[in-house]
């Protein structure tokens, strides 16, 4: 599209996203976006890590006692528990009950995505915790 | 095969395996991680109904590929320009497949050793 | 009173042979405080402007909120200039066309593709075979389900701060079409919703919208598209 516009009509058209006021919402929303896209990556990576293990290339301890191994766990539980709330907030949305799908303004507004960034940032700190100074030793082998 | 995919990049029926998929897992998830706890913990474990587990487990699998399927597609059909579409949501497929053959052959392995 | 507006002379920008791109130039203007009066609004602000400077352009019409011309962004919102209070807005005042259309001349675009998907949603209420001795009728409450999709006055703030619309303003019907197109599929009189929500179920045409909300929250007339989308998704599921 962006050709289309550009193109055709060889029109200046204005995208400059950063002089353009993004609510609350659209900012969970990108969030969710990225977090997912990482979620991918992080799915792929994984996936090569456990084949290595599996041909007995490296060890599952390689993964869960170094630090880059340490940092992968993060960023995928991290994700992942981001993702999950934004995802859960953005289901009541879609399935609200009330008749015509009116969902109360406070769903959408500053407060209840702040919830979901605060409660996303305690969870991190609480897995960088856990992972950094022990507790986790691996997944079920 | 043709009806698939008609099923498959239509936007109705991926909206439902979306919210679908995300409900199970929204669930799945936290029950998951209470189940395994004890071995995340290091703890000597066995689950007490291995069987539910592993079904649970198996859904939520194939589930989670559905839902990053239909997510990522999402992601590259927003961004990527209309000229490159075809060859990149082509790519996605093929790591996709990839992964899913990977994932089964892996699983296999473990369940005969 | 200042003012920060950006500006586009396709004229000016030909004979510099520059890229269309850059051809858009930021403007300062200032107007006198002694001639803004309490209670005015923006628009007002503008036409006296343009006395300054008789190149400014902007659409309006109305002047009243109900013909939907005269959208802009105004300080990073799409607001309506003749209903958009002066006092509200803090200094310098930024003004820039709304986002995502081909700007033709400073504040105005081209809203082709706008009306090109209005079009498409086929926004029209088929009651079936014309007879003109049977009247349609509908009940109150029927009626009043068309209750905040029928006021849009198509003024396009909603579909052009929806990122959905700026990446497939040729593909995505955008907000405002989907409201009337829920508009119809709604009315207890339509005989053909059915497929109406079939047309939809493609990728594109609905389902690009990812629940922003920036739509909702642009709306000068108070409407909820993003509502009547979430309504149009549920429907394809419940009414076929
Ligand atoms: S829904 Fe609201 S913002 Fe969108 S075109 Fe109609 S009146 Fe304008
Ligand atoms: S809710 Fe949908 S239509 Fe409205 S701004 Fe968001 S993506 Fe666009
Ligand atoms: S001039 Fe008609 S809506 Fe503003």
């Amino acid at each position: 599209m962006r050709d289309l516009i550009g193109g055709r009509h060889a029109r200046p058209v204005h995208l400059a996203l950063y002089k353009i006021r993004f609510y609350p919402n659209a900012l969970v929303s990108i969030s969710h976006r990225i977090s997912g896209s990482l979620l991918a990556i992080c799915l792929i990576f994984g996936l090569m890590l456990l084949n290595a293990v599996a041909l007995g290339w490296i060890n599952t301890s390689d993964i869960t006692q170094s630090v880059p191994g340490k940092l992968l766990i993060l960023l995928t539980l991290s994700s992942l528990l981001f993702h999950w709330l934004s995802g859960l907030r953005h289901l009541i949305i879609d399935w609200w009950p009330a008749k015509d799908h009116q969902v109360p303004q406070a769903w959408f507004s500053g407060w209840a995505v702040s919830l979901v960034f605060f409660l996303w940032a305690v969870g991190t700190l609480l897995l960088a915790l856990a992972l950094f100074t022990g507790g986790f030793v691996g997944g079920p082998s | 095969m043709r009806n698939l995919a008609k099923i498959w990049p239509n936007g109705k029926w991926s909206y439902a395996w979306q919210q679908l998929s995300a409900v199970y897992l929204l669930v799945f998830l936290p029950w998951f991680v209470w189940t395994i706890w004890p071995a995340l913990m290091g703890l000597d474990y066995q689950p007490a109904q291995p069987g539910l587990l592993w079904l649970t487990s198996l859904i939520a699998l194939a589930l989670l590929f559905i839902h990053s399927w239909i997510g990522l597609r999402d992601v590259v059909i927003d961004y990527c320009p209309a000229r490159h579409l075809p060859m990149a949501i082509r790519a996605l497929s093929l790591v996709f497949m990839l992964m899913i053959f990977n994932i089964t052959l892996l699983l296999t392995r473990w369940l005969l050793l | 009173m200042l003012f920060n507006i950006q500006r586009y002379q396709p004229e000016a920008a030909s004979a510099q042979q520059v890229g269309a791109q850059n051809a858009t130039y930021w403007q300062e203007m200032t107007l006198d405080d002694a001639l803004v009066k309490p209670g005015m609004m923006l628009l007002d602000a503008l036409k006296l402007l343009r006395e300054q400077d008789p190149t400014l352009s902007f659409r309006s019409s109305c002047q009243e909120g109900v013909c939907g011309s005269d959208a802009m962004q105004v300080n990073g919102r799409n607001r309506l200039s003749c209903i958009t209070p002066l006092a509200e807005l803090s200094q310098p005042i930024e003004l820039m066309p709304v986002p995502g259309l081909p700007i033709l001349r400073d504040l105005i675009v081209d809203m082709t593709l706008f009306f090109d998907r209005y079009a498409q949603a086929n926004p029209t209420l088929n009651a079936g075979k014309f007879n003109p001795d049977q009247e349609h009728l509908q009940s109150p409450a029927d009626r009043a389900k068309l209750d905040g999709l029928y006021e849009c006055i198509l003024c396009a703030c909603c579909s052009t701060s929806c990122p959905s619309f700026w990446w497939h303003p040729d593909q995505f019907l955008g907000p405002a079409a989907l409201l009337a197109a829920e508009r119809v599929v709604i009315d207890s009189r339509d005989i053909q919703p059915k497929q109406r929500l079939e047309a939809l179920s493609d990728p594109y045409q609905l389902h690009r919208c990812r629940g922003i909300q920036q739509c909702t929250t642009s709306c000068p007339k108070g409407l909820d598209p993003s509502r009547a989308i979430r309504q149009l998704k549920h429907q394809q599921w419940t009414q076929s």
